[in-house]
């Protein structure tokens, strides 16, 4: 094994390989910002060029793509709240009010060094359990993805702590929005008003791009000036304090990148699943979490390490068994079958060089995009500063077309429009956004896996806690429930205590 | 700080009410199984509604629920100064939902250069030659990007498509 890797290290390390990785990093990069393409794009338009390509040169190429995307979007997100993928929007939450505070230095510096220490996690955790990859693949059936959406669904009570009953309603409407459509379980159609558009569902990618970047620019066009109220000049400390923070919040990044790679490796959850659930247990596990959503730096800490760090979890099922676990998954499976490779157990024995080449062209796109990345944070952060009258029309036209470049559907575009409104309305009464984006993320998930359990049990709720792993996730839940209530016990009978200590 | 008017205080959790009450009831109607949840769904966000609404009364028990379960909105806290009037944000979302329809219509690639330049000329107020530069800038990179880089196929609209 030693051998094969000094081996793809020699491959990766040439020249030609070095510029392909390069190349890889740089249309990631690039795609990454641009709303709606993202690395499937990407990988889709560049796969079919890598065809006289020696498969290491093409992994490099594949890698560097892959290990930049995220980052990329993440810059968006926290300039100007557009979501640069899905995953992205949770980087929206606190980035953005870090820009707003003229922290946006901070903010990138900390996605920087977050995403490159996720998706060093991932990757070497994809090493780890590569052997174990089968168990732990098997180990998730309907019952355990029921249980990990009910996880994830918990957590919106406790994620918007200071308005948590509108939280609640917010999260209700969530998941109203998650039924729309085709039932795929039981049949029939559900709220679709005869339109054949919303067969679907309500798709993802516009709505959040209708959410986050819609009201900001409603807001910048009605009341005029910048996105950055503080104006005032970015400071390199700025972005190198960010850097470090992901260093002084390790729990932060190790808690994210562990529930990236955890559910990346789940196949069809996807990457915007994690991004949210590692925000909410942060803001459930942090101390101080009425900070959340104001500009709290693991709020950006969090979902970054987690949206590099699926990479390496969703590479398990599709190199493994051939699974891909997303859509970009999908297409890069299509680039190791053109390349002559089956994905599948036997790839691991018959192609372990190339695949270590990948491995290494992730780990070092995911340290070098982000390194790019910091390099250009001073011209980046001006954007902020920016007339919001020029910036307006811009970013609108730009979220419009991502929002059509995801599906190239026509309704994408109304959809947009609709939660962008939504989105203003919604800040503009008070009503939180991130609960709307888990329930509705999670609920379509959480409906169909919850009647596949009891088609397969025949109607016995048992089987929800028949599995090790379904035992582990009820703890889980029930531990999400209960640590708000003994935290408020805690601070209660602190001060009791500090009063009666003379 | 002034109190919130009853419009502001009661409009918002009215019409969540509205649209929970015809969600619940299309829920009724749909087949065994399908229905199920949604069912849940409904009545369970029209309960957490009909406390969100007590939470806006001043009641005794209005204010109790509030400092507990809302107490970020109790007298305004954490709520941004409302720097924009009504007016203003009603226009911003004309522009919005105009710049939608025109794409509807008439499609990206013509509908842009139109409504970049529209908006910053009228609610810019640049001037002509600052907004014509913009307009043609933003709309050559968007079209050599989208369309020459990416061969995306823009929607060309109901007009045009």
């Amino acid at each position: 094994m030693l051998e094969t890797a000094a081996l793809a290290f020699a491959g990766v390390f040439t020249v030609k390989s070095l510029l392909f990785l390069t190349i890889g990093m740089l249309v990631g990069l690039v795609v990454g910002v641009i709303p709606g393409i993202g690395g499937t794009a990407a990988l889709a338009i560049l796969g079919p060029l890598t065809l006289g390509l020696q498969p290491a040169e093409a992994m490099s190429l594949a890698g560097g793509i892959m290990g930049a995307v995220s980052f990329g979007g993440s810059v968006t997100s926290i300039l100007i709240n557009l979501p640069g993928g899905a995953p992205n929007a949770a980087t929206c939450l606190d980035g953005y009010p870090m820009a707003q505070q003229g922290r946006a230095g901070a903010a990138l510096g900390a996605s920087a060094s977050a995403s490159s220490i996720g998706g060093v996690i991932g990757i070497f955790t994809l090493l780890l359990v590569m052997p174990l990859s089968r168990r732990i693949i098997l180990s998730f059936g309907p019952p355990e993805f029921f249980l990990l959406t009910l996880l994830g669904l918990v957590t919106i009570a406790v994620c918007v702590p200071g308005k948590m009953l509108r939280g609640l309603v917010v999260g209700g409407f969530g998941l109203m929005f998650a039924m729309v459509g085709f039932d795929g379980v039981n049949g029939g159609e559900r709220y679709t008003f005869g339109n054949e558009y919303l067969w679907d569902g309500i798709p993802l990618a516009p709505t959040l791009i209708g959410l986050f970047a819609f009201p900001e620019m409603i807001r910048l066009s009605a009341s005029g000036g910048s996105i950055a109220r503080r104006v005032g000049e970015l400071k390199l400390d700025d972005t190198l304090e960010g850097v470090w923070a992901s260093f002084r919040h390790w729990k932060t990044v190790l808690r994210g990148s562990i529930i990236g790679t955890c559910v990346g490796a789940v196949p069809g959850v996807g990457g915007t699943v994690s991004a949210f659930i590692a925000y909410s247990s942060t803001v459930q596990a942090s101390k101080n979490p009425e900070s959340f959503g104001r500009g709290n730096i693991e709020g950006v800490i969090a979902p970054e390490a987690a949206n590099n760090a699926k990479d390496g979890g969703s590479l398990l099922p599709t190199l493994a068994f051939g699974i891909p676990g997303s859509a970009e998954m999908a297409v890069f499976l299509s680039l190791l079958v053109l390349h002559g490779m089956q994905p599948g157990p036997q790839l691991l024995l018959q192609h372990e060089d190339v695949i270590f080449a990948l491995i290494i062209s992730l780990t070092l796109a995911s340290v070098l995009a982000s390194v790019i990345g910091l390099a250009l944070i001073r011209p980046l952060a001006a954007i902020t500063m920016l007339d919001g009258q020029i910036m307006v029309p811009m970013v609108i036209a730009v979220s419009l077309l991502g929002a059509y470049t995801t599906n190239l559907q026509p309704g994408d575009i109304v959809v947009a429009c609709f939660f962008g409104v939504l989105g203003y309305l919604m800040n503009k009464f008070e009503y939180p956004r991130l609960t709307l984006v888990i329930a509705l993320v999670l609920g379509e998930l959480s409906e169909r896996s919850f009647h596949q359990s009891l088609l397969i049990s025949r109607g016995s709720p048992t089987i929800f806690v028949s599995r090790t792993v379904s035992l582990i996730l009820i703890a889980l839940i029930v531990f999400s429930i209960f640590l708000p209530i003994v935290r408020a016990l805690l601070r209660r009978s602190r001060p009791a205590a500090a009063e009666a200590t003379p | 700080m002034t109190p919130p008017s009853p419009l502001r205080r009661y409009a918002p959790p009215l019409a969540l009410i509205a649209v929970a009450v015809v969600f619940t009831a299309m829920a009724f109607g749909l087949d065994g199984k399908s229905g199920e949840i949604p069912r849940l769904v409904g009545i369970v966000t029209l309960v957490l509604l009909a406390l969100d609404l007590l939470t806006r009364t001043e009641t005794p028990l209005g204010t109790s629920l509030l400092r507990v379960l809302n107490p970020d909105c109790a007298e305004g806290r954490g709520v941004e100064a409302a720097d924009a009037t009504v007016a203003a944000e009603i226009v911003a979302i004309l522009w919005v939902c105009g710049f939608v329809a025109l794409v509807m219509l008439i499609g990206f690639v013509r509908a842009i250069p139109i409504y970049m330049a529209a908006y910053l000329l009228i609610q810019g107020r640049l001037g002509l030659v600052k907004s014509a530069a913009i307009t043609a800038a933003f709309s050559l990179g968007v079209w050599a990007l989208f369309v020459l880089a990416f061969s995306y196929r823009l929607y060309g609209g109901i007009l045009f498509g």
